[in-house]
Order: structure tokens, then C-alpha cells, then sequence
């Protein structure tokens, strides 16, 4: 099957071994990836924070970029999630509606595609150690991805999944607030901080990269021992080929 | 008191509400134990979306037909004797109210807890012409006695105070002399107020939801007080948003399933009271007069705009109870007696962007508020629809951020400047570094971010260089 | 619907000019009969074809601190009389409608009953009472409520101002839910001048959480509240 892979500009300039991940993961399971080089944001920044214009500017490069695609697949629920939405803001506009629509419906977050388009809940990994599982607010309630990651995360070797307090309570992030709004943002980060630390685990696993900066940042500023894993990172652990 | 509660700036306000740390602790606890009755009540209940579409559905037909419900609203009420006033403004519902009052000669007024009786700065109106007005809902009835301290909570008032500030409160003013303990406490405002009522004169009570078929005024209350209002007063004024009602005595059983689940995980509140007009000529207690005042106060600007879902809202305060922004800044932060997700929404769209263009920003578009929302209002979406209202006026939005946005637009848009943008600005991050993993003093606009959290670096190579590689590698093995 | 007798139509104030300012912003003329897609259904329904409809009722009452106490026509008064146990007359005050000659010898031997014909008194006597009973004319399983259809002499006030609020009600009233009650009550609407001024769904003695989310029972209206349940078949 040919996937075409929306890296997303978090994992471009920040988190390549997200990318590397999701690439080697899919590729085993199956599929050949094809990666565009016009892709660069899904236009979200500018989306959120009202500039509905400017954010259409970016939006147009990645329909144009994504024209050809028969699945989008993207390690993230809010970049996908956005780009779920191309459909609703193009709507109107005549020329755009129905490429955009098309994208919408052929974008997949990496777990939905895996559990529901590949139909495998199983992967063979490995990771040794406790964990939580952060559930992305935008990827949870909004694109309503629930289950699939915690199905594939329950498949991992030596992976002992622990329940996270106030685990729908949103980290903080939420884009561009996380500077507009930056101490509301850390009373919220260090809220989701102390959860993980009674947890008492190795490593916190999320499906979004935004999240997993903002818990990661302030685990480190607070020196806490966790590690923070993209899922893909996870699933692509002690995967033989 | 009216929308706007407090001067100052947005970021002013959340600075002090956070270094308090029992309102912050009073917050959190009931936003968790509410949390967990509310799942209980509604698992009990059956399939809640089914009520909560059944519900949305309902409020929807309403607004759209709102000319007509109205219209039945005020004949039916009529019909059973009741007068009704159609107030266009604040202004005009105080004028109604005072001088329903002074033809009484009537002095002594006491209030069942309304939002919109605070919306148009009722109680100072009345007390300008020589009222004592007393609120009775016990929240409200401290806020009333600490010299009118704002609500935090639509449903829960006085949610921020102590116990202990309470007691000193009613040590000070009330002549109280028992412990903290709030059952103590409750039964002394009993005692104080039970007199206020045997006294009253005037009634005036909020409406939860007014039924057009039959014109009957619904109010739901746990403590009692608004059953009070309507029993002993003479006189009884009922003042409600423009937009609470329902069209049958069906819909209404729906609404309330919904209302106190949401708001309380109670399946039902303690009272739910149906009035049809004043007491019958027979009957001993009961208002001889009553007087409904329909309220617009900016709600009609709402209608046939993108925002006309928010007039859905049946003020609950589940919103306010799952939103982890409010959960730290409480409710005072926002400046208006609406808080929380909802008020973010509401106190713009009735009192303008000038005092209130932060508010739309406060929050992290988690969904969580939409997700909760018993009528399904989309608030979050709401929320982003009041930012890019803000962008597009114009004059409203910072202009760094406008002239960052700009060249969002343009660099996230051509390959070339991405290509050649990203490379420079991964050597001036590489600078801020000085051979560090993570920037943990950034500059401008990313020491809001570093200052309670370490920034990532950009890598030497982006995952694009990888993927290049990759890609010829796998071309050169396939040969 | 009628008027009720010798009922004064009320004024409406400013209507027309009102809503002539948004009318073109909503639908126009009259909507057509509505039906809700969604027919949300309760699940009480479920739990009553395996439980009683009194033993739900009980059930949902006790955790709104609600005590009820089961009898039957003939001892219904002997439990009234124990619960009533050392208070005097004049401290007890009752309003009920019955044709349960036995109860209505009871209560006017033992209670002050309401009488419209006194006016006002009967406000301040409830006030004074240490104790108020009412008949419902509805109760809800779902959440252990009772409905009191205040009209001609059936006092509001008794059920709000006396300290302890007892209620008798007959297990044929027992009913699944709010529906079924907005069912009834919706009935009374075509009944012309028998529409009740006042209807209260009652649920428990007053409460508050006002005050840091710490419930207390017993605020403005009753401290106790107690269920008399009658077989009546």
C-alpha cells in the first residue's frame, strides 16, 4: 500500500526520530512511504490563533502537495485533525472545496490508520518498563481517536500501562497559547507534571508532538527521570523486520 | 454590578487569582468530585447522547422560531393573569422593575439567584430608590454580606470563599458566634433569612425555563429559596433572558433531565417548581401579582450570526467545571459574572471586545467544554470564531503577532523560503544554545515558553534530510 | 385554553416593537409540529421490568436523605401518629384532600388543617409548625420524587415552612419518571380552569453546597423529609 507521509513541522525541525519511526514502523507493516517535499504546516499557528487567511495560505500548499495522494498519513491527531477541517473552511470556496474535501478524507492519524485502515492492533515491540499514556486533547475529543493507541500499546512487551490522574485535563500546550497565555500554561504543564511523578513510571508516550514538547520541557526544567516517547517511537522498539 | 466585574487588564487579574491557593484547591476539588457525579448521573440515565442531541435539537427549534414562541409565551401567560414587559435594554428593565416596586410602595425585596438580575444591575437599582433587596441563594447571600463580591461560579457563587472567611464574615456583620463548620453556618443564614422572607414584599426570581405552550415559569433550586420568593411575597417578578424557553411541557422534561445532571449530577434538584400564573383567587399563598420581564440586553445581536448557537446555552456551568484554563485562574479572572468557557463566549458577544478581547484566548481549544456541553454548543469553536472576529476587525490584534502571522502565511506556503528559513533559523537557535541540548532562557516571545520550560533544539539535520537519504537509499537497493 | 373564573388577563408591554427588531434574523410565521429525531430514552424503564417501581422509588429516596416508611390503608394513621409522637396539635399542619375517612378524622384530631377560608393565618401557622403534611398527587421512581399540584386548598406552604416535611403517598401514583408527569400535568392543560397555579417537584429536604462543596442538608425549606408510602391496592 502507498502512504504518503505529512511529517509535520514539529517533526522536520524538532523531532526527526519521530519521523524515522513512523517511516521504519510503516514500512514493515507493509507500506511503501512517499514524502512530498512541498509539505510544510498544516496551518494551524495562524488557524487557532484567528488569522483564518494566512492560515488558507498555508493550507493551499499542502492540498496542492497532497493532490495525488491515495492516504495521508500523519504522526500527529491535531495536524490531522486540521486537516480534517480543510473540507468545512474550503467550502465555500469553489475552486478549492472539493480538493480539500478529497484531503480530508483520505488523512489518517498514524494510529487510526494502523488499527483501522491496516486493520492490525498488534505489533511486535518491546519496551521494558511503566508507563502512561497521554491523551492528546484534539486527537481524543475531536478526532475521535480513543482507543487505537492504548489497543496497540496494550500489545507491547514488558509494558506495564499505569492509569494517569486527571488524564483528560489538557497539558497546556494548545499552540501558539502556550506563549500568548504562558503562565496559565504552566500552572497547567506542572499540573500534568506532578500526575506523572505520583504515577512513578519510566515514560510518558503520547501521539502528538506539541503535546509531548510542552510535559517534556517541563519534565526537564523539573530534572524529572521520564522518558518521553512519541508512540511511533514505541511501536518501532524491538520490531524485528 | 453588571456584565464587566472587574477593572484592570486580563493577565493582571490571572497573576492574583493564581497565587490563591485555596481557590485554586476549591476549584480543582470540585471540578473533580463534580466531574465524577456528573459521569454517574449521566451513565445512569442511559445513552446521554441521545439527550444531549434530543436536547440540541430542542434549544435549536427555539431560537429559530423565536418570534413565535415569544408571542405564545406572553399571550398564555397573559391569558392566566399574569402581565408581561418586553425590556429591549438594561435600562428599560430597571425602569419596568422599580416602578412595578414603587406602585407597591413596597421596600422589602428578596431575590432567588438570577444571572440576568446581575446582568442589568438590578439590586442597585432598587436599592437607589430605598429598597433593602436581599439575595437568598446562600452563595449569593455571602457575596451579598462580604459587601457584593463578584460571583466566581454561575452555579456555585461563592465557590472561592473559605470556610473560615465565611465565619469572620458572619461573626463581623450577622452577629454570629458558632464555629467554621458550614452546616452551622447554613443554618444562621436560615435564621436571618428566613425573617427577610416572612417580611418580603417583593419577590423577583430568575426562570430557568419558561414553557410558550402553556406559559409556566420552571425554576430549579437545591436550597429551597426560590419556592420562598414565590410563596410569601405578594408581589412576585420574574426576569429572564429573552431566550429561555421551551416550546411544550415535553421539551421541558427533557431540559431538566439534562440540567441538573449537568450542572450537579442530581437527577433531579431538590425543587423544581412549575408557576402558571398568579395564585388563583381561592388559593392563600402564592404571588397576587405577578409580573414577568423578558430580557434582550444584546441577545437579539446574536440572532442569525455564527455565534447564535451560544443563545442555546442553558447555564449549567459544565463548561466551567471540565475547563482546565478555569480549573487555575478561577472565576474571577475573567472580570464578568459569566465565566469559563461559556463566558469567554457570552461576555464579548454582550458587552463588546473592548474590555474583553482576552477572554476568547484563554483557553487551549482543548474541546473539552464542547464536549460536555448538554445542549452541544460548539464553544470551542466559538471561541476561535471571536479570535479570527478579532483579527479581521482589525486594530484588535497585536501587530508583531499580525506581521508574524503574515509571514506564517508566506513561509508556510513556498518550499524555497521554508527551505532556506528553517536552515537559518536552526543556526541562530544553535547560538542561543552554547553547545546545550535544550534553551532554557529564550528570547522575545519564547521566554513565555522558557520560563517554566525547557525549549528543544533544532536538529543538525531535519527529518526531511533524513527522508532524502532514505528515499535514494531505498531506490539504490531496489536496483 | 380557558380562563380560570373570574380571571383579570395580565398586560403584555411592548411586544410588537420588541420583537419587530429581529424578526427577519428568525423564522417566520408558525413552525410545523416538531418531532425530536432522537427519542432519548431513560433506562429506568429497563431496571423497572426487573425491580418494583416502590422498591426504585425507596431506593433513589434514600440517597437524597429521604426516610421512607411502607404501610398500608389501615395503619396509616398509627404511623402518622408515631412520627407525630409528642408533638402537639398546634404544631402540626396538614393539608389533605381525601375521601380516607379514617386519615381525615386523624388529621383533623391531630393537625392543624389548612383552611383558605383563614387566609394569611395559615402562612404564619406554618411557619410556627414543627411539622407539615401533604398528599402528593404524583411520585417519580427514577429519583425518589414526590409532585404536589398546589391549587384551591392545598397550601404551598406547608410543604416549605415547617421543619419536618411528611408525605403520604399512595403507591398508585408511583410513576417512572418525569415524562410521565409532564404527561399528566400537560393533561390538566386542556382541562380548562383546573390547570394548577403552582406545581413542585419535590426531591429530598432542602440543601445547599454553597458553601466549599460540603453538602448541607436542611437550608431555607424543610431539615427532614419523610415518605409515608401506602399500599393502596
Amino acid at each position: 500500500m502507498r502512504v504518503t507521509l505529512f511529517s509535520t513541522c514539529l517533526v522536520d525541525l524538532f523531532y526527526s526520530n519521530v519521523g524515522i519511526s513512523t517511516v521504519e514502523l510503516l514500512e514493515k507493516l507493509g507500506c511503501e512511504v512517499d514524502y512530498p517535499k512541498g509539505q510544510i504546516c498544516c496551518g494551524q499557528p495562524a488557524y487557532n490563533s484567528g488569522y483564518k487567511k494566512d492560515a488558507k495560505t498555508a493550507m493551499k500548499q499542502l492540498i496542492k502537495t497532497f493532490d495525488d495522494a491515495e492516504y495521508v498519513v500523519t504522526p500527529s491527531g491535531s495536524c490531522a485533525l486540521m486537516l480534517r477541517e480543510y473540507g468545512h473552511i474550503f467550502a465555500d470556496d469553489e475552486k478549492w472545496a472539493a480538493r480539500s474535501k478529497a484531503l480530508s478524507v483520505k488523512t489518517y492519524e498514524l494510529t487510526d490508520f494502523i488499527v483501522n485502515v491496516l486493520g492490525i492492533d498488534s505489533i511486535p515491540s518491546t519496551l521494558q518498563g511503566k508507563a502512561v499514556f497521554h491523551t492528546s486533547c484534539h486527537m481524543t475529543r475531536l478526532l475521535g481517536v480513543k482507543e487505537e493507541p492504548k489497543l496497540l500499546l496494550s500489545n507491547v512487551e514488558k509494558l506495564e500501562m499505569k492509569p494517569l490522574a486527571n488524564a483528560q485535563n489538557c497539558c497546556g500546550f494548545g499552540g501558539t497559547f502556550s506563549v500568548k497565555m504562558g503562565d496559565i500554561s504552566a500552572e497547567m504543564v506542572q499540573e500534568k507534571t506532578r500526575s506523572i511523578q505520583e504515577a512513578d513510571v519510566d515514560y510518558v508516550i503520547g501521539a502528538d508532538c506539541g503535546c509531548l514538547m510542552n510535559i517534556g520541557g517541563r519534565l526537564k526544567r523539573e530534572k524529572q527521570d521520564v522518558e518521553v516517547l512519541h508512540i511511533a517511537e514505541v511501536l518501532n522498539r524491538g520490531m524485528g523486520v | 454590578m453588571s456584565i464587566k466585574i472587574k477593572e484592570g487588564k486580563f493577565k493582571d487579574r490571572v497573576t492574583d487569582e493564581m497565587k490563591n491557593d485555596f481557590m485554586r484547591k476549591a476549584v480543582s476539588g470540585a471540578q473533580d468530585s463534580l466531574g465524577n457525579r456528573r459521569l454517574t448521573s449521566t451513565d445512569k440515565l442511559g445513552d446521554w447522547e441521545s439527550w444531549r442531541t434530543a436536547g440540541s435539537e430542542i434549544r435549536k427549534h427555539t431560537i429559530d422560531n423565536l418570534v413565535h414562541y415569544l408571542s405564545m409565551l406572553s399571550e398564555q401567560i397573559s391569558a392566566k393573569g399574569g402581565h408581561v414587559y418586553f425590556a429591549e435594554t438594561d435600562e428599560d428593565a430597571r425602569n419596568y422593575i422599580k416602578e412595578v416596586v414603587r406602585n407597591k410602595n413596597a421596600t422589602k425585596v428578596v431575590k432567588s439567584k438570577s444571572m440576568v438580575t446581575e446582568e442589568i444591575g438590578l439590586n442597585t437599582a432598587l436599592e437607589e430608590i430605598g429598597c433593602e433587596v436581599v439575595e437568598t441563594d446562600l452563595g449569593e447571600y455571602i457575596l451579598q454580606v462580604d459587601d457584593h463580591d463578584p460571583p466566581s461560579h454561575i452555579v456555585a457563587p461563592a465557590l472561592h470563599k473559605k470556610k473560615e472567611q465565611i465565619r469572620d464574615l458572619f461573626v463581623e456583620k450577622l452577629g454570629y458566634d458558632k464555629t467554621e463548620d458550614p452546616g452551622e453556618l447554613a443554618k444562621h443564614a436560615r435564621k436571618m433569612l428566613r425573617e427577610k422572607f416572612l417580611g418580603a414584599e417583593i419577590g423577583i426570581t430568575g426562570c430557568n425555563f419558561a414553557v410558550a405552550e402553556t406559559g409556566t415559569i420552571c425554576i430549579v433550586t437545591n436550597e429551597g429559596n426560590a419556592r420562598m420568593v414565590t410563596t410569601i411575597p405578594k408581589t412576585q417578578i420574574t426576569v429572564m433572558g429573552m431566550e429561555r424557553l421551551v416550546p411544550s411541557l415535553e421539551d421541558l422534561d427533557i431540559m431538566v433531565s439534562l440540567l441538573t445532571r449537568a450542572a450537579v449530577g442530581q437527577p433531579i434538584s431538590s425543587y423544581v417548581t412549575l408557576l402558571n400564573g398568579p395564585k388563583a383567587e381561592e388559593e392563600v399563598d402564592g404571588p397576587e401579582d405577578l409580573h414577568v420581564v423578558i430580557v434582550d440586553n444584546g441577545r437579539s445581536k446574536i440572532l442569525g450570526t455564527e455565534f447564535q448557537d451560544i443563545l442555546n446555552c442553558i447555564r449549567c456551568g459544565a463548561c466551567l467545571n471540565v475547563c482546565p484554563v478555569y480549573r487555575h485562574i478561577g472565576g474571577h479572572s475573567y472580570g464578568s459574572i459569566y465565566q469559563g468557557p461559556v463566558g469567554a463566549v457570552l461576555t464579548p458577544l454582550l458587552d463588546g471586545y473592548d474590555d474583553h478581547k482576552d477572554l476568547p484566548y484563554a483557553s487551549t481549544l482543548c474541546g473539552a467544554c464542547t464536549d460536555v456541553c448538554p445542549v452541544k454548543i460548539p464553544l470551542h469553536d466559538l471561541l476561535l470564531k471571536h479570535r479570527q472576529e478579532i483579527v479581521e476587525q482589525g486594530g484588535r490584534a497585536p501587530i508583531s503577532e499580525k506581521l508574524l502571522m503574515k509571514a506564517f502565511g508566506f513561509g508556510a506556503s513556498s518550499g524555497g523560503l521554508y527551505e532556506s528559513g528553517t536552515k537559518i533559523a536552526s543556526v541562530s537557535l544553535k547560538m542561543l544554545l552554547r553547545n546545550k541540548e535544550t534553551i532554557s532562557n529564550g528570547p522575545g516571545m519564547m521566554k513565555e515558553w522558557t520560563n517554566s520550560k525547557e525549549f528543544p533544539t533544532l536538529k543538525t539535520s531535519r527529518f526531511r534530510d533524513w527522508m532524502s537519504k532514505h528515499e535514494s537509499e531505498k531506490k539504490h537497493e531496489e536496483r | 385554553m380557558k380562563a380560570r373564573k373570574n380571571m383579570k388577563k395580565g398586560n403584555v408591554q411592548n411586544r410588537e416593537h420588541f420583537l419587530s427588531r429581529f424578526a427577519d434574523r428568525v423564522q417566520e410565521g408558525v413552525p410545523a409540529k416538531r418531532e425530536n429525531k432522537v427519542k432519548p430514552i431513560s433506562s429506568i424503564y429497563n431496571l423497572l421490568e426487573k425491580e418494583s417501581i416502590e422498591d426504585v422509588f425507596i431506593g433513589n429516596a434514600r440517597t437524597i436523605h429521604a426516610e421512607t416508611i411502607r404501610t398500608n390503608t389501615e395503619n396509616l394513621t398509627e404511623v402518622l401518629e408515631s412520627i407525630c409522637e409528642n408533638v402537639a396539635k398546634d404544631q402540626i399542619l396538614s393539608s389533605i384532600q381525601t375521601d380516607n375517612e379514617k386519615l381525615e378524622n386523624w388529621t383533623s384530631k391531630r393537625t392543624v388543617q389548612w383552611t383558605p377560608q383563614d387566609g394569611n393565618q395559615n402562612v404564619i401557622t406554618a411557619a410556627q409548625s414543627r411539622i407539615g403534611i401533604t398528599y402528593c398527587d404524583i411520585a417519580l421512581a427514577e429519583s425518589g420524587t414526590v409532585v404536589l399540584m398546589n391549587e384551591q386548598n392545598k397550601g404551598r406552604s406547608v410543604s416549605l415552612l415547617p421543619e419536618v416535611h411528611v408525605v403520604i403517598i399512595p403507591k398508585s401514583r408511583i410513576v417512572p419518571r418525569l415524562k410521565e408527569a409532564m404527561e399528566i400535568i400537560n393533561g390538566r392543560v386542556n382541562r380548562a380552569d383546573s390547570f394548577p397555579t403552582c406545581v413542585n417537584f419535590i426531591t429530598g429536604p432542602s440543601n445547599s453546597a454553597d458553601i466549599e462543596f460540603v453538602l448541607v442538608v436542611g437550608v431555607h425549606g424543610p431539615l427532614e423529609t419523610i415518605y409515608v408510602l401506602v399500599e393502596d391496592e
